[in-house]
């Protein structure tokens, strides 16, 4: 039988601002995310006892994070066990995951899940673009680029459910609007229909302002066993984490059976996080979710994958702005990858700490009232990797 | 004897119309788009030559004045990518225009002594003239095949030789294209070889009004004409004309092969035919027409559903794309690899999937355990070149010669998924905007090059006349 109930409180969390961070190495965002983090949790970095470093794409970035030294090196962190994690876009959470394996295993009692991303020190086009130009297999999904793989999915939106560009941009204009209360934003401003709408075109139907912009960022969170936790203050239980590997990295666009209108790997993640937690209706039981906006299309899918509504349905979501920060569902407050960046393994551990914020009742202008229980979700990869984490306070 | 069992014939999908190039000038030529080569002609007439008939193919023969390799043959290359076997005879024949028959000549000769019995022949060429002469050379691009074989077919060659004369008129060197010194007749080599073919070949001794002419001889054309009148032949009757000129230019080596088969693609009928090229020393064929022979797509098919380049901007952007590094990444090394295409080739290139024998569903990429069912019983399976668009984008970022790279899924005509890149969309306003539910063809392109290799794989091209009006 699997863990049916995972005791595991974050105690610390640390953030740094998202965006160019053109004046910090990858080695000053590993110190301030780290730094920020014990200082909030009380604690000396000296205190630490494992680490986990989320760092997706080193190749595309200034080629640090391939090991967790790159975590121990700038905070002299030794004598201790750092592992690096990479799983496409789920990095971050899944650093979280392995912490929290550590701490239940009994390996460590004070564990960190840092997750850096120094993706800015190249043009955009050097960086993930790159990755499916230059790299990867010659043959398979040459000519995408990683929106493209998502518009893919838009376009059959658009022909079974009556999905329209607007309601893209809808989602775009949403998120960038809970942007403009998030000081440690990319991109902070508003934005109409209309200019997400014209802005150029990566990949029909995706537009600029439909994707999300690569970032520089770190995120931690200092985990301890929830029996230890009541010597901190603030503590937020994890009380589901959900990760499933539901497709692979070509095979989605080579799967006769595939009718890409969903994710299952998202579905299966938030099955087993829902079950931990004790989840039976999402949009009752949850009070906000941060979900991988990585593009607006992802959004819409993502409202449908997590059962916040039926099959066909995330339009009537977005157009009756059901997810906005004063409605019944806040999904993104933050301002999302949309509006936030998306350094690719500090994404997921920044979200994770957007909803304990949010718990702790210290999110400043984007607060989300009474919320007691929240969502984090990431999808990696086309489509392969989804992790769904589940928060909550007493 | 020998005889043409099939053909197949293989003209780029753009054509630009002569009176772009030089104003005033009539007809139209062929030209490659950016990820076409001579292989990847080569490959489609071949492709189409042999499809259907799965032909017991002892022997491989490539022409072509526009090789892409030095030291390696082109021949064995095309046999590995239409999946022949090893170890059977390749051979390369280049450096004139004549390649093309030489290669039939050669074929001929080695059926009709024994020991071979089917030997598949593929020209191509994609010379460009330089720029700025475009009037005077009136280079087009093309391929063809030709399957000669022991077993009787369409036509039968019941005779091929071949006269040698160490004038010749046109040829380069350095570089220079140099023309024959004018102290000697202009037509010197040229009269001696004609007289000596038709004396050695029996013709004079013959009624030469029972047989048709097909004449290959480039600028001595109007000579042979003369020379054929002189000796009996109603040359207004009995020569066929040269119709590859006008639509696809001067293919080269290509030419003679691409005048016949495009005269067999017209069910001529039951007849004899004198088949002869010309270039420093003659190439001479006697042929029986045996029946009837058209294929599609054929030469009239391929004239009337090609795209036009719209400008000469447009034709050199073309040319630039497809003579230099097609990826236009001057600096970046894309990944590529010799040892991944032939270990995969089976799948890549010969386009053999998985089918699962419990739940039917047919995989691309190779299955061990079906995403299905989890059955790990499977057939291998020849998978379909035609299809139908299920998702696309259009991808405005991806490095290309001509942005943006529409990407398509493409559910193949009895089971199997691909993800291809749509190719021949030069004029990418062309391309409708909704591509769910387009018919489409798989062709074979150069897909990455980098200073090692290039790498072909397959592409998706609109079905018939595709988005044209």
């Amino acid at each position: 039988m699997r863990n049916n109930n995972r005791k595991i409180a974050i105690v610390g969390t640390g953030v740094t601002p998202f965006g160019e961070l053109f004046e910090k190495g990858y080695e000053d965002l590993v110190i301030d995310a780290v730094r920020d983090a014990v200082n909030d949790a009380g604690i000396s970095v000296d205190e630490v006892d494992a680490g986990w470093l989320s760092t997706a794409f080193p190749e595309v970035g200034v080629f640090k994070g391939r090991s967790g030294m790159d975590l121990s090196e700038p905070l002299s962190l030794y004598d201790i066990p750092v592992t690096r994690v990479s799983n496409y876009c789920a990095s971050g959470a899944d650093a979280i995951r392995n912490g929290m394996n550590g701490l239940l295993s009994g390996e460590c009692d004070v564990a960190i899940a840092v997750g850096v991303e120094k993706l800015r020190d190249r043009k955009p086009q050097d960086s993930i673009v790159k990755l499916m130009s230059d790299y990867g297999h010659p043959n398979y999904q040459k000519g995408f680029t990683a929106a493209g793989t998502f518009s893919v999915y838009a376009q059959r939106h658009f022909k079974a459910y009556g999905v329209k560009q607007e309601d893209l941009a809808r989602v775009s204009v949403k998120n960038h609007h809970h942007g403009t209360l998030n000081e440690k934003a990319h991109h902070r401003r508003d934005l109409s229909v209309e200019e997400v709408m014209r802005s150029p075109m990566v990949a029909d139907p995706l537009t600029v302002m439909d994707s999300c912009p690569t970032t520089d960022g770190a995120a931690c969170v200092v985990m301890v066993r929830e029996e230890d936790a009541g010597k901190f203050k603030n503590p937020v239980k994890i009380r589901g984490l959900g990760l499933s590997v539901s497709a692979g990295w070509d095979m989605p666009f080579f799967d006769p059976n595939y009718d890409f209108l969903s994710f299952r790997a998202t579905q299966t993640a938030a099955k087993e996080a829902y079950r931990q937690a004790g989840i039976s209706d999402p949009l009752r039981d949850l009070d906000l979710v941060e979900l991988h906006d990585c593009f607006s299309i992802v959004e819409l899918l993502t409202y449908e994958d997590l059962g916040l509504c039926g099959k066909g349905e995330s339009k009537d979501m977005i157009r009756g702005n059901a997810t906005a920060l004063e409605s019944e569902m806040p999904v993104n407050v933050s301002g999302g990858l949309l509006s936030c960046g998306h350094p690719v393994g500090a994404t997921g551990i920044r979200m994770v700490i957007e909803i304990t914020e949010h718990l702790r009742q210290r999110a400043g202008s984007r607060q989300v009232k009474n919320a007691r229980t929240g969502l984090s979700h990431n999808i990696g990869g086309p489509g392969a990797v989804a992790s769904v984490t589940i928060l909550g306070i007493d | 004897m020998s005889s043409i069992l099939s053909y197949g014939i293989a003209l780029p999908r753009y054509k630009v119309f002569n009176s772009i190039l030089s104003p005033g000038s009539k007809g139209s030529r062929s030209v490659i788009f950016s990820d076409e080569d001579p292989l990847t002609l080569a490959y489609e007439a071949g492709s189409r030559c042999i499809e259907g008939i799965d032909p017991d193919v002892d022997g491989v023969l490539f022409a072509t004045t526009t090789p892409v390799f030095n030291h390696r043959y082109h021949a064995s290359f095309l046999a590995d990518l239409l999946d022949l076997p090893e170890g059977i005879l390749a051979m390369d024949f280049s450096a004139t225009p004549r390649a093309g028959t030489d290669a039939l000549l050669f074929a001929h000769r080695m059926i009709d002594q024994g020991g071979y019995k089917n030997i598949l022949i593929l020209a191509s060429d994609t010379a460009f003239p330089g720029i700025g002469r475009e009037r005077s050379d009136p280079s087009g691009h093309a391929g063809c095949a030709i399957l000669v074989s022991e077993k009787p077919g369409i036509a039968e060659i019941r005779d091929g030789h071949s006269y040698s004369h160490h004038i010749a008129e046109n040829f380069e060197y350095k570089g220079n294209k140099v023309k024959l010194d004018p102290r000697f007749g202009k037509n010197r080599g040229f009269k001696t070889a004609i007289k000596k073919v038709w004396r050695s070949s029996g013709l004079n001794e013959q009624d030469p009004r029972r047989q048709y002419f097909l004449i290959n001889s480039g600028p001595f054309t109007k000579d042979t004409l003369r020379f054929l009148a002189k000796n009996g032949v109603d040359t207004g009757k009995q020569v066929i004309k040269d119709r590859v000129m006008a639509g696809a230019g001067y293919t080269g080596a290509v030419h003679g092969l691409l005048n016949l088969t495009g005269y067999l693609d017209q069910d001529p009928g039951k007849q004899d035919l004198v088949f002869m090229d010309y270039v420093n020393g003659f190439n001479f064929f006697k042929i029986r027409v045996e029946k009837e022979a058209a294929i599609s797509p054929g030469l009239n098919e391929q004239f009337s559903r090609a795209f036009p380049v719209e400008t000469y901007q447009d034709y050199l952007a073309l040319r630039e794309a497809g003579s230099f590094d097609s990826s236009r990444l001057p600096g970046r090394e894309l990944f590529t690899s010799e040892m991944m295409q032939e270990r995969e080739k089976e799948n890549l290139l010969h386009l053999k999937g998985d089918q699962c024998s419990q739940c039917g569903s047919v995989y691309f990429l190779k299955a061990q355990r079906c995403k299905h069912c989890k059955s790990e019983e499977f057939k291998t399976r020849k998978l379909s070149r035609s299809g139908e668009v299920f998702s696309f984008t259009r991808e405005h970022f991806f490095p290309r010669a001509f942005p943006p790279v529409t990407m398509a899924v493409v559910d193949l005509d009895g089971g199997g998924r691909m993800t291809l890149q749509l190719t021949d969309d030069l004029y990418p306003q062309k391309v409708p905007k909704d591509l769910i539910g387009l018919r489409v063809n798989l062709v074979l392109r150069k897909m990455v090059e980098n200073e090692n290799r290039p790498d072909y794989f397959w592409k998706c091209t609109p079905a018939g006349n595709g988005w044209q009006e």
